[in-house]
């Protein structure tokens, strides 16, 4: 699977370079190519506030840049390891808080929803999203990394901290269920939950 | 026959949004995983967080800004190279202080601070007003020139009679032995002085070297007596550029230690002169207009001189202040 990052092997390692030196163009370059899919990536995984961690994440990435060395390639998977580390640790914190949900009276599900509503839910990366959440935590990782995120099976088992064979049984797992719930008649999904 | 597993290969199609070839039941999941990823790719960086935003922001301390550099939520800015705090706070406190001790040298410090200014002043760079200072300390403001001297020393020298019999505790009385005091710690004579100067007025010749030779250059080189006239005197030296090093930090020095010094010997000679228990007045009247109005700070003091107080306390001279 191509790697979706814009640098080239050449300027990503110019820019790396530079960011490793403190170069504040560089590493607002590393942030732009990398952080949308992070933010992706997060909020597919369930995060409450995707878009802090992701700040989070590349903070700790600038703090550890100086220690990296490699290609785009391996510089994405370090992203990533990073992120989901972080989201483990989001996701166990608020498994033992307990959830606490913003009352927003769009998404009250006691409000009778519209057949407006139902096609914008349905639309887009809201219904394969929903699709995925409805996997099993290990499959949803794999399959965020290798949709989302769009890192090769190698690099999510690194990610993962999983060997790529065992990577490639869970996203065929996963894909099956996939197959299953879109042969069957939609029924409202229910989310599982990370915390558990 | 319908398959019901899916292969590593057919996943791989899958997850890259086509759908396998001969599973046309796989094209639904293909097209929503093919969504996914097409609105993954369409998304844009968040916002940063400000602690984010801030590093973001940091100057450059490497390499250049790159044409190929993104911006997404606004252009970042490149700060300029700023100084460390520790050299800010330095400039601060140089500038401060320079402030402070111009402002003190003029004079226009409030009473409690310039007395301070001028006690560091008198501590740092001893003049002739230190060693007696303590003792009475009222000195004349006025600078008459001393007689006798035809007026060259009027020029060359300035004087305060009161000032240096008052600060010698009020031993002597304005006689000539004044004159002669004076003569002998300027080291001016009648015959000695001219008026045809070639140094300048703070002690240094033209080219800048301090002229410590003959009494006619004591002469040309004017002694600053009280500390004003001193801290005046140091201060337009230091504000000459090309006065300002070593040469003139030595030239200070060398005056200060001269006036204090002889006047140290001079007071030794009065002392041994005049005995214990005179009752000086200190107003050293000199045989000319000098009318110094130093105080003896003893009961018993006479006073001659119509701005002396009687109970030893120093007049209210406005101008004894530098």
């Amino acid at each position: 699977m191509a790697d979706r990052s814009t640098l080239g092997d050449d300027a990503f390692a110019s820019v790396l370079v530079a960011a490793q030196a403190g170069a504040s163009w560089a590493c607002t370059r590393l942030w732009s190519d990398h952080a949308p899919a992070v933010a992706a990536f997060l909020t597919a995984r369930g995060s409450r506030e995707p878009d802090d961690l992701t700040s989070e994440v590349f903070l700790t990435v600038f703090d550890r840049l100086a220690s990296f060395s490699g290609d785009a390639t391996a510089f994405r998977s370090f992203v990533f390891s990073i992120a989901y580390r972080r989201l483990v640790d989001e996701l166990r914190m608020r498994g033992r808080r307990g959830e606490t949900v913003e009352l927003i009276a769009s998404e009250d599900p006691r409000r009778a929803s519209s057949a407006e509503d139902d096609a914008t839910t349905r639309l887009g990366d809201q219904r394969a999203l929903q699709l995925i959440a409805e996997l099993p935590a290990d499959q949803r990782d794999v399959m965020a990394l290798r949709i989302v995120a769009d890192l090769t099976v190698e690099q999510v088992a690194e990610v993962l901290g999983k060997q790529p064979g065992a990577v490639k049984a869970l996203q065929r797992r996963a894909l099956e269920r996939l197959r299953k719930k879109f042969e069957a008649p939609r029924t409202p999904p229910a989310l599982a939950n990370d915390s558990e | 026959m319908r398959k019901h597993t899916i292969t590593d290969a057919e996943a791989l199609q899958l997850l890259s949004g086509a759908t396998p070839e001969g599973r046309p039941e796989l094209a639904e999941l293909a097209a929503s995983i093919a969504d996914v990823r097409r609105d993954a790719s369409q998304l844009t960086a968040p916002q940063p967080s400000v602690a984010l935003a801030a590093r973001l922001e940091r100057p450059t301390l490497g390499g250049s800004v790159s044409d190929e550099s993104v911006s997404t939520k606004g252009n970042t800015t490149m700060a300029p190279p700023r100084f460390g705090l520790a050299a800010k706070i330095a400039a601060a406190v140089g500038v401060l202080a320079l402030g402070f001790m111009g402002v003190g040298a003029a004079g226009a410090l409030p009473g409690p601070a310039q007395d301070a200014f001028d006690g560091v002043v008198s501590t740092i760079v001893p003049t002739e007003d230190d060693g007696t200072a303590g003792t009475d300390g009222s000195t004349d403001g006025s600078s008459e020139g001393t007689d006798g001297t035809d007026g060259a020393l009027d020029e060359c020298v300035v004087v305060d009679d009161g000032a240096t019999d008052g600060a010698t505790d009020g031993t002597t009385n304005g006689t000539a032995e004044d004159e002669a005091a004076e003569d002998e710690l300027y080291g001016t004579t009648d015959d000695t002085t001219t008026d045809d100067t070639t140094v300048t007025d703070d002690g240094m010749t033209t080219d800048g070297t301090v002229d410590e030779g003959t009494d006619t250059a004591e002469c040309e080189a004017p002694l600053p007596v009280g500390s004003g006239e001193f801290s005046d005197w140091v201060k337009q030296g230091a504000r000459d550029p090309n006065k300002i090093g070593s040469e003139f930090g030595a030239a200070v020095s060398e005056q200060a230690r001269e006036l204090k010094n002889e006047k140290a010997e001079e007071r030794a000679a009065n002392d041994a002169e005049n005995g214990a228990g005179s009752n000086g007045n200190g107003a050293g009247n000199g045989s000319g207009n000098g009318n110094g109005i130093g105080h003896g700070n003893t009961g018993a003091a006479t006073h001659d001189d119509e701005s002396s107080t009687d109970n030893g306390k120093p007049a209210d001279t406005p101008g004894g202040r530098p």
